[in-house]
């Protein structure tokens, strides 16, 4: 049931939106939630996190179907949100930038929380 | 660092790919076992010899990992909102759990295990205090505290925590200054 | 081509497909198509993403398009239809059939390669 695009064909034409497009979208929507941790920050480099089983990026997996989307999202926390607060957070960003910039339904956001971290400032130097 | 996970996966592929296919062609014949084992000893030869070995330990290196990942990661808890589904991964329940037992108790070794029952999860922690700290008191403080906090910053209820005091060790060092209001007596 | 009774009068492809790389132009929200990009030297590469049919005096548009963060896509996308579609039969008059959309990639204002992909910091995770 997975496509890799969604269609919307009218009489002026087919428009297709790649399922990389909205994967996009709902990664920038997650990145925006107070709490989401966007990568390991120093520490956890080195060969070592070849063989890790989780980053901490947010992954993200798009299911489309006739004009419907279904997302899943794996993310990481940082320590001291209430952590159902930011998935609840995520799953609400994701759905409404998702339907308002794509015009895509979506159905279902689910999400997993991998880890939790603890806060990395951005911009450090590494 | 995806990329470079795939990178590595991919060049462990494809030389144990190639080492197996080439025992088999040996085996069967299409290189004659005499000429390669020459060229085996040769040095380009033996220096390939170690960099499929060295291959074939990385792969079973992770597979064994992401074995293990696979296994702790399946998720403990999930919950079924208007929105979809939210999931938690038992390692970041145990994460912050850890972080309560280290930063608001001061706990310095201590060892954490989940169960889950119909409604919440089981806490099992198992640590070593030190000769004045009482066991009744921390045990019943940490049953407390991580009660609250885990409801509070996962969502999840907590229907048992069982602490276990393995040992009391005269050299640990005394109980780290948390928020101050630490009294062991 | 378009066929007269005094002589024939053809239009080649790629007239068509500059005409329909003109008509994007004005369009806020693609990355992809010479927007703001003085060196994209807009007759030869628009062929890249640009794919044009023309039978008898039907003409068929392909666009691929790459969209800025914030637009609402759908319709850029729309937008993109009626545009060339009208220009087209404006400047040649040639019947356009359909003008296909098809949204490849998403990118952000400041990050046009699109490289950054939910990381906020150099290291390469």
């Amino acid at each position: 049931m997975a496509d890799k695009r969604i269609e919307l064909i009218d009489e002026d034409g087919r428009i297709s939106i790649a399922e990389d497009v909205i994967a996009s979208i709902a990664r920038i929507a997650a990145d925006k939630v107070d709490g989401i941790a966007h990568s390991s920050g120093s520490g956890s480099g080195g060969l070592m996190s070849i063989f890790s089983g989780e980053d901490v990026a947010p992954n993200i997996k798009t299911e489309l179907s006739n004009e419907e989307a279904r997302l899943e999202l794996r993310i990481s926390v940082e320590y001291g949100y209430p952590v159902h607060e930011v998935a609840q957070g995520v799953q609400q960003n994701v759905q409404r930038d998702v339907e308002q910039l794509a015009g895509v339904t979506v159905s279902h956001v689910d999400v997993f929380v991998k880890k939790v971290v603890p806060p990395h400032t951005h911009g450090d130097e590494e | 660092m995806r990329r470079l996970r795939f990178l590595a996966l991919g060049g462990a592929v494809i030389l144990t790919a190639g080492l197996g296919i080439s025992l088999v062609l040996a085996a069967a014949g299409v290189f004659s076992l005499t000429s390669m084992w020459d060229f085996l000893g040769s040095m380009t030869g033996s220096i390939l010899v170690i960099l499929a070995g060295g291959a074939l330990i990385l792969v079973a290196i992770y597979l064994l990992l992401a074995f293990k990942d696979e296994r702790l990661n399946r998720a403990l808890f999930y919950h079924e909102g208007e929105w979809g589904r939210i999931e938690l991964a038992p390692n970041a329940i145990k994460e912050l759990i850890a972080d309560v037992l280290q930063k608001d108790i001061g706990l310095e070794r201590f060892r954490i295990s989940l169960r889950h029952y119909v409604d919440g999860i089981g806490i099992g922690v198992q640590t070593t205090l030190t000769p004045d700290q009482k066991v009744t008191e921390v045990g019943e403080r940490i049953q407390r505290e991580l009660a609250r906090h885990v409801a509070e910053r996962t969502g999840v209820e907590v229907s048992d925590v069982s602490v276990l005091v393995r040992s009391i060790r005269a050299n640990e060092p005394a109980a780290k200054e948390t928020q101050g209001d630490e009294t062991y007596s | 081509m378009v066929g007269e009774e005094k002589g024939s009068v053809g239009i080649s492809r790629d007239v068509v497909t500059a005409i329909a790389g003109i008509a994007v132009s004005e369009i806020e929200g693609i990355a992809n198509l010479g927007q703001g990009d003085s060196s994209f030297r807009r007759g030869e590469g628009m062929k890249r993403y640009v794919d044009t049919s023309v039978e008898g005096d039907v003409v068929t548009v392909t666009v691929r398009i790459t969209v800025l963060y914030g637009n609402p896509i759908h319709k850029v996308a729309k937008q993109v239809q009626t545009r060339i579609k009208a220009e087209i039969e404006r400047m040649t008059g040639l019947r356009v059939s359909a003008v296909n959309v098809d949204v490849q990639r998403l990118v952000q204002a400041d990050d046009p390669i699109g490289e950054s992909e939910g990381e906020c910091d150099d290291l390469d995770s």
